[in-house]
């Protein structure tokens, strides 16, 4: 089966004393090469959606297919190239190195990983800064250095959890269109988290709107925006209506309690 | 301040509390003083050079044994510690009970056990050092961000790998600080342990000295052991900064 197949998911948290329902019966379905977006007000499960996929957290109900294996084995034949809300870089590696790490991991030579980790640190524009340490880098270089990272191995799926987090509206703006740009050159799935409207609409395929307690899906929107997507469409009418209506099913998302 | 200037106040700063120190002894002096000065220690230690050179020998490798015993021994733990949910808070429990044992009752216990030997005396330099090492390595992995851990998991890294190659390699600065703590520790228990079972060695001379009522030798020896002892911090630290030189504490004053 050429998609990402997840049936009727939910992860409940219990102990004697309480029970938190944190997922329940999620279902979606997402095509090989498209780019699907979850988004959701904060405590909905959205992250904890995006782990269950790769396997960092086992569904206490339903089931998930990744490409033909169980997450178990897609993520032991590494397919997930992961984004983390902090680039976590390897403080004590360069850059190149920390790009390399994904095959030296899995055991190729130093030399190809190197090669590898060239050519991606080229695609995301940080030719130059092979040796820098993290600590010399800024918030958006690292944050392209850690999406070289997880193309390293072109993975089947390209999860972005909140990637760009805590980087003002210009630079997110310019690395949405980077980030565009080289999963456009990958032949990855990509799976992103996010609370911004205009970046799901930007980025995304298809998005799904996620509501809590408990954490589920409440509404499926697809993006049918010819690509590859500019700046300038942002506030064309087409774009901007998607926004609205986005935004719309969003705030039915929010309880009263959040607002 | 630039480096010159520095370098000449940090020298009179010095210069100023060796004479008064050597004022005090001499308004002091006399057959029963107990201060000797900075003058009187140097000629000491010139003439009981090679004395003190043995007593040395002898005293660092109890203490350099004792503190290799104390990384292995701190780093297994810690590590069982982090690795091991089940057993790990009693271990944590018990190597600070362990610790927790005057050094001055323990050497007497280890010296039953393995006689008056160099085992049992870089024994005592091991425990009462060993904690320090444990305690930072514990913290220094936990301090390693969550995201790393989901990162070595999706690249099918085993918990052990991600542990020893990842998370390890945070909890280093820990790990070298903790050195500067443990090191002289070492040290101060190898000289205490020779207190009780020991021939040669600095702590040894420090008994003898005191009973022999020599004050000059006994603050040459006090001297003595103070610049080895001060030397491991500093070492230690120059490891650190070497090690680690994209942490921050490389960076900084220390």
């Amino acid at each position: 089966m050429s998609s990402i197949e997840v049936h009727d998911v939910g992860l409940t948290y219990s102990s004697k004393q309480w029970e938190f329902v944190a997922l329940s019966g999620v279902s979606m379905s997402v095509g090989q090469g498209e780019f699907a977006t979850l988004i959701g007000p904060s405590g909905c499960g959205k992250s904890t959606l995006l782990r269950i996929v790769a396997d960092l957290l086992t569904p206490s109900a339903g089931s998930v297919d990744v490409f033909g294996e169980s997450p178990r084995e897609a993520r032991r034949n590494r397919r997930f190239g992961f984004v983390f809300q902090d680039p976590v870089l390897l403080p004590w590696r360069s850059a190149l190195s920390n790009v390399s790490l994904p095959l030296r991991v899995s055991g190729r030579s130093k030399q190809e990983a190197r090669n590898r980790a060239q050519e991606l640190l080229t695609l995301v524009g940080l030719s130059g800064f092979e040796s820098n340490l993290p600590a010399t880098l800024s918030g958006g270089m690292a944050r392209r250095v850690a999406i070289a990272r997880a193309l390293t191995l072109d993975p089947a799926v390209l999860m972005l959890d909140e990637p760009f987090n805590g980087l003002d509206e210009i630079r997110r703006q310019h690395l949405n269109e980077e980030l565009q740009r080289v999963w456009m050159e990958s032949d990855s799935t990509a799976l992103l988290v996010t609370h911004d409207v205009s970046e799901a609409v930007f980025l995304s395929d298809r998005v799904y709107v996620m509501a809590k307690g408990p954490g589920r899906i409440i509404a499926e929107v697809t993006i049918d925006l010819p690509r590859p997507r500019t700046r300038d469409m942002l506030l064309e009418p087409n774009f901007l209506k998607l926004v609205k209506d986005l935004s719309a099913t969003l705030s039915s998302a929010y309880a009263m309690e959040d607002l | 301040m630039s480096r010159v200037q520095r370098f000449i106040l940090l020298f009179f700063v010095y210069a100023a509390l060796l004479g008064a120190w050597q004022y005090i002894a001499y308004i002091n002096a006399g057959p029963q003083s107990l201060v000797a000065g900075p003058w009187e220690i140097a000629g000491t230690i010139v003439e009981r050079a090679s004395g003190l050179w043995e007593a040395s020998v002898v005293t660092l490798s109890e203490a350099l044994a004792g503190l290799v015993l104390a990384i292995i021994l701190g780093l297994a733990v810690a590590i069982v510690i982090d690795a091991v949910r089940l057993v790990g808070p009693t271990i944590y429990r018990l190597s600070v009970v362990v610790y927790s044992i005057p050094i001055i009752a323990l050497a007497p216990i280890l010296v039953l056990w393995f006689g008056p030997t160099f085992t049992a005396r870089a024994l005592t330099a091991m425990l009462a050092s060993f904690l320090p090492i444990v305690i930072n390595v514990v913290q220094g992995l936990r301090a390693a961000p969550f995201a790393v851990s989901e990162l070595g998991k999706s690249l099918a890294m085993s918990r052990l790998a991600i542990l020893l190659q990842l998370r390890f390699r945070y909890a280093m600065p820990a790990f070298f600080a903790s050195l500067k703590i443990a090191a002289p520790s070492a040290f101060i228990a190898a000289m205490i342990s020779e207190w009780i079972n020991a021939e040669r060695g600095l702590g040894i001379n420090l008994l003898y000295a005191m009973f022999s009522f020599n004050v000059d030798a006994l603050w040459a020896n006090l001297i003595v052991a103070t610049f080895w002892s001060g030397l491991i911090y500093v070492i230690c630290d120059a490891i650190a900064k070497r090690a680690t030189p994209w942490h921050s504490s490389a960076q900084g004053v220390s």
